[in-house]
């Protein structure tokens, strides 16, 4: 008996996100007939979807122990860079200068931090400046999108569907599968919850800590990078003010999602539940009403709690 | 049972979740007594001295401290009763002064104004610290003091706080043996000055030389009693283990066997050569400080303070990765370095070889790793029998196994240990102690390093000295064992903690 409620305290305890996700949807549908309708589900999906692939790169960093505050600036650089360049070869040189971009940012982020051992936080912070600061040269502080706009079949990439579903949605869908084989399947996943669990113990078992380090900012580099083309797509051109605050709420997600800061733990799943919890509560407290200031002061609220739960559940552990 | 005493705790049970901590416990501690807590590894005796110091609420019993009831909910209230636990881990401010850290958290203040009084500060903590009778200098920065040193200070804290109940948890696991020396006349003036001690090691000797009374713990029961010179080691081990450790007897390795590491160092601009054969056990002894430790490390390319060659067939190892392709293991002395304490005990064992078990594409073949580590665990009997539980959460003695697991799959043929068993219970230590020999009789090489020659003299085959600071060359056990005394007359030619730590009388 008392077994029995141990083990599904426990998995209370190890799903909170999910429990915290199922509460809000219930808590919105019983207060609104428009949240389960068809044009707003697929508001959700694509406002989740951009989001999504930032936080499964920043995933990677955190649980490598670091964190990277220039996924913000990434998207706007790499999505002036993919429409500029879009704009004077075509579409697909353009995707690959964006997706280009991101993963040069990522690996500068990831060299200086791993092998010339820099504070990540604030490693980040100089390329968040760094890189607003160029996106805004290059293009003078103007979107990008030419004299005609974008190229049409790039356009359709944020508008069409294929199987009901954006294809925008579909990005992060096929991302998720990719890296959590990476992160759950391969050796290369647990090498990486080892150097952020435990570094020393991880270059002692022969993991280069290092270059696993920096990979986690690769990746996550070219995460943005991806985020970037997408957010071109979606709007139409090449934004050099877009993202802003983009690097927080993928932290938050992360966080909801029961990773730590202090690295080696997370879950890519619990990642994409961290991010709908967000998506959802704002779209929730949309759709019943609440005045938008209340917004960012809820999904603050939201995020203490996932901290002090996070805290709670440690001291409970032990 | 004795009724009187400053802290007497009657009944005292602890269970966490199926695992029983504490099952009644009865201790009791009189003023100007010295009390070991000796029991193995998950005896209970951290419980214990959790719930002393209100860390841990029991879920039964009771505690009085001088006749009034003593329940502390926190440490803080513990050290306002002035219960004080010196943890293995010193806490000291490394870049506050002596002075501060003595006095930390109390200082003195300037009449009516907030503000510290420095000098008075400093003139209170040199009184300490003389009362124990210590030479430091109040003004320096506790971070530029020796571990032994800091330990003092500590001390001195204890005093200055008017402990009437000092806690030592393990307080030796770090200290050559001048400064152990040093640290047990510290122990008794604290006792002449009226306060009651707990002292919990690992190391029979020093309780049976320090303690007036001993209590051992088993399984969360107190098993036996033992009152100053009314006991032998022999008691003491079998008090804690329920059973005899039977001697290890070591056989004879063939002396042309197979050179399997060879290395040539040029450690704190000395040569140093050393080479391990199949077959063989090989000790290495140094004082603490003398830093040779370090040695294993770079033996294992872990290490960029010095330069070494270390040609094993012909691969110049220049990182851990690339030594153990070449078949080399390496447990340090502590082990938090070693162990990701988040996952698995599975994942920890086979951490090193996780190439081993990727299929074609990278995938890593689940099957194949439960399958490797099974059998792994049983053989050192790591406890729970739990592939899937945290690393973390395992005792001392288990993680000190799986860390020898770790080397036992794979194509490992030379061990490095560093401390093998540090901090480990009587059985473990027998445990690992077998496993080594049995490694060696398998073909492999070891070389163990640690700063207690018995442990040492007791297992290997061939001992090398860190005589000051240069390496001598190896010496062959003899038929009839070694010689203790020999050996330490060696060693203390050249000591250099003897000659400085004594404190001004």
């Amino acid at each position: 008996m008392k077994n029995n409620a141990t083990r599904l305290l426990g998995w209370a305890v190890h799903n909170a996100p999910v429990i915290v996700l199922a509460l809000i949807i219930i808590f919105t549908a019983l207060m609104t007939d428009r949240f389960f309708t068809q044009i707003n589900l697929r508001n959700i999906l694509l406002q989740a979807s951009i989001i999504s692939v930032l936080s499964m790169g920043m995933t990677f960093v955190i649980i490598s122990g670091g964190f990277d505050l220039s996924v913000g600036a990434i998207v706007s650089a790499a999505g002036c860079a993919a429409a500029w360049a879009m704009l004077q070869v075509g579409v697909v040189f353009g995707i690959g200068v964006g997706l280009l971009v991101g993963l040069v940012a990522g690996v500068i982020n990831g060299t200086l931090v791993a092998w010339f051992r820099l504070n990540s936080f604030i490693t980040t912070l100089g390329a968040m400046v760094t890189i607003r600061g160029f996106a805004m040269l290059f293009t003078e502080g103007q979107p990008v999108y030419g004299t005609e706009g974008l190229p049409a079949s790039f356009l359709s990439y944020a508008q069409g569907t294929f199987l009901t579903i954006p294809l925008l949605t579909w990005t992060p869908l096929i991302l998720f599968v990719i890296l959590s084989w990476a992160l759950h399947f391969s050796a290369y996943g647990k090498k990486l919850y080892a150097v952020g669990g435990n570094a020393e113990a991880a270059y002692l078992a022969g993991i280069p800590v290092a270059r696993m380090r920096a990979s986690a900012f690769a990746i996550c580099g070219l995460s943005s990078g991806i985020a970037g083309v997408m957010m071109a797509s979606r709007l139409q051109s090449g934004q050099p003010t877009a993202a802003h605050g983009y690097e927080l709420t993928a932290v938050a997600a992360v966080v909801l999602g029961g990773a730590t800061l202090h690295g080696g733990e997370g879950r890519l799943i619990m990642t994409i539940v961290g991010v709908l919890i967000m998506v959802i509560l704002g779209n929730a407290l949309n759709l019943i009403g609440v005045n938008s200031y209340w917004q960012p002061i809820t999904v603050g609220i939201v995020i203490l709690f996932a901290a002090l739960a996070d805290q709670l559940k440690r001291s409970w552990r032990r | 049972m004795d009724v009187s005493g400053l802290l007497i705790a009657r009944q005292l049970k602890m269970t966490f979740g199926q695992t029983r901590a504490l099952c009644s416990v009865d201790l009791s501690v009189q003023s100007n007594e010295i009390l070991g807590l000796i029991g193995g590894n998950g005896a209970g005796k951290s419980t214990l001295l959790k719930i002393l110091t209100g860390i841990y609420k029991p879920d039964q019993g009771e505690m009085t401290l001088d006749n009034i009831p003593y329940n502390p909910r926190s440490p803080y209230e513990a050290i306002e009763h002035r219960v004080v636990l010196i943890p293995q881990e010193l806490r000291v401010v490394p870049s506050m002064s002596v002075a501060d850290n003595v006095m930390l958290g109390r200082w003195p203040s300037k009449i009516g104004l907030p503000l510290v009084d420095n000098s008075a500060s400093e003139r209170l903590a040199s009184e300490w610290l003389e009362t124990l009778g210590l030479d430091i200098n109040p003004k320096v920065p506790i971070g530029s003091l020796s571990f032994a040193a800091r330990q003092s200070v500590v001390i001195a804290r204890a005093l200055a706080r008017q402990a009437r109940l000092l806690i030592l948890d393990e307080p030796t696991a770090a200290l050559g043996k001048a400064e152990v020396d040093l640290l047990f006349k510290l122990i008794e003036r604290m006792r002449a000055q009226g306060t009651a001690i707990i002292y919990v090691s690992h190391r029979l000797d020093e309780i049976k030389r320090l303690c007036d009374r001993v209590v051992a713990l088993r399984d969360g029961e107190v098993v036996a009693e033992l009152k100053r010179g009314a006991h032998t080691y022999q008691d003491l081990v079998l008090a804690i283990s329920g059973q005899k450790i039977q001697q290890m007897a070591a056989s004879i390795p063939p002396p042309d066997a197979p050179v399997l590491l060879a290395a040539d160092a040029h450690y704190n601009k000395i040569d140093e050569s050393l080479s391990m054969r199949a077959g063989w056990v090989s000790g290495l002894h140094g004082l603490l400080g003398s830093g040779i430790e370090n040695l294993l490390r770079c033996l294992f390319g872990a290490c960029d303070t010095c330069q070494m060659d270390t040609p094993v067939g012909k691969t110049l190892l220049s990182n851990p990765g690339a030594a153990i392709r070449a078949g080399i293991g390496y447990v340090p002395s502590e082990r938090f370095h070693a162990i990701v304490p988040h996952m698995s005990v599975r994942d920890n064992i086979v951490l090193p070889h996780l190439q081993h078990f990727a299929r074609i594409g990278g995938t890593i073949n689940r099957r194949a790793l439960d399958a490797a580590v099974a059998p792994l665990m049983a053989r050192l009997g790591i406890r729970p029998d739990n592939p899937v539980l945290a690393a973390g959460s395992l005792s001392g003695g288990n993680q000190q196994k799986l860390l020898f697991a770790r080397w036992m799959m794979g194509t490992t043929h030379t061990l490095l240990l560093d401390e093998a068993t540090h901090g480990v219970d009587i059985g473990a230590k027998a445990l690992i102690k077998s496993q080594i020999r049995e490694f060696a009789a398998r073909g492999g090489a070891v070389l163990m390093h640690s700063v207690e020659i018995e442990d040492l003299a007791e297992l290997v085959d061939e001992l090398y000295l860190m005589i000051g600071n240069k390496l001598s060359a190896p010496q062959q056990r003899p038929p009839s064992g070694y010689d203790l005394a020999g050996l330490k007359g060696q060693m203390s030619l050249v000591d250099p903690t003897i000659t400085h730590a004594e404190p001004a009388q």
